[in-house]
């Protein structure tokens, strides 16, 4: 199981630490989520009947977890953190640099969004199909439709 | 079709510089540690019953009443616990089996049990008051005589209550809170 836990982190630790991205500004609390969900999924992947359904089975557990973080962050003494400084952990150059500008404004735009419209537009941005995200949220793949449209609208205005 | 909206969005989202070596790593470092933590709770229920099966032997051989209830009570609690640990496990949330609803709404139901039980926290203040209360007047009616013993068994009920108060208070504080988050977000999902 560790090679295969190791695999499975190596292939979709980035989408997942981008998830973890668009539910937590806060870099150590999103460091922690980011632990905790692969550590769900670490528990959860003998049960994995269907390896040809690893990525809405990764991305199901991932969100799940990010919806318990949210809720239970409460908690927490917030930390008055300003956005995440992506810029400064990304190689020095200016390009590097525009590029994670209009990053941070679309993950700020994302995390502004409603739970479900934020949930289905950064599947969709992982490349899950209408069918796996519903598969994903438990949801019908017409109201994944409709989620998609609505999430669009709102980032459209929001970026503009 | 196209949609160059959604590839923009696509190109921006992939251009997050994402740390996650650190994490995975450190979860390597950090994964004996369940196998850890259930090794120490096998030895010591082992211990545990150990323990009993040799109270036992010294009940029979004291004919002691003493030694065969711990006996008992060890034989029968360091099982029960380990199994109720091994069920509680189990029973864990199965994050691949939940939608963000259900997780919601077990939420919900988490955060109304752990409310119900701070009421019955400050019930069960309000009984020990009231027990207090009536060993006072008892020793203020002449019927025992303990009042030092009293003096002492007050002053520990009122530091006790002094601490779990404020304490209930403010956990009560954070539940709500975090009840509020948790149907906000249901009604989110549900509309």
């Amino acid at each position: 199981m560790g090679g295969n836990f190791d695999e499975v982190i190596g292939e979709y630790g980035p989408a997942l630490a981008r998830v973890a991205a668009s539910y937590e500004r806060d870099r150590a609390l999103r460091e922690e989520l980011l632990q905790e969900i692969f550590m769900a999924i670490v528990s959860a992947l003998p049960r994995l009947q269907d390896p040809e359904k690893l990525k809405p089975f990764v991305f199901r557990i991932a969100h799940n977890r990010a919806v318990r973080h949210i809720q239970q962050r409460v908690r927490e003494p917030r930390s008055a953190a300003p956005t995440e400084d992506i810029a400064a952990e990304a190689p020095s150059h200016e390009q590097a640099l525009i590029a994670s500008e209009r990053s941070e404004k679309l993950l700020e735009a994302i995390r502004d969004l409603t739970l479900p419209h934020q949930q289905v537009i950064t599947l969709l941005l992982e490349d899950l199909t209408y069918p796996e995200i519903a598969d994903v949220l438990g949801i019908s793949v017409a109201n994944v439709g409709i989620r998609i449209n609505r999430a669009k609208e709102q980032l459209k205005e929001a970026l503009r | 079709m196209t949609d160059e909206f959604l590839e923009e969005l696509q190109s921006s989202w992939r251009g997050q510089q994402v740390a996650f070596a650190d994490v995975h790593a450190r979860l390597r470092r950090q994964r004996w540690r369940p196998h850890l933590a259930l090794g120490f709770e096998l030895t010591v229920t082992a211990v545990t019953m150990g323990v009993g099966v040799w109270f036992a032997s010294m009940a029979v051989a004291l004919q002691s009443l003493l030694f065969a209830m711990a006996a008992g009570v060890l034989l029968i609690a360091a099982p029960a616990l380990a199994v109720a640990g091994w069920i509680a496990r189990k029973d864990s949330l199965r994050w691949e089996e939940e939608t963000p609803e259900s997780v919601l709404t077990s939420g919900l139901r988490r955060v109304d049990a752990s409310l119900k039980v701070i009421r019955l926290g400050r019930v069960h203040l309000g009984v020990i008051a009231a027990f207090v209360a009536a060993l006072w007047l008892t020793e203020l009616g002449g019927l025992i005589s303990a009042r030092r013993f009293l003096v002492i068994y007050t002053a520990v009920c009122a530091a006790m209550t002094a601490f779990y108060l404020p304490w209930l208070a403010w956990r009560e504080k954070r539940l709500n809170q975090e009840r509020a988050v948790c149907q906000r977000l249901l009604d989110d999902l549900r509309n």
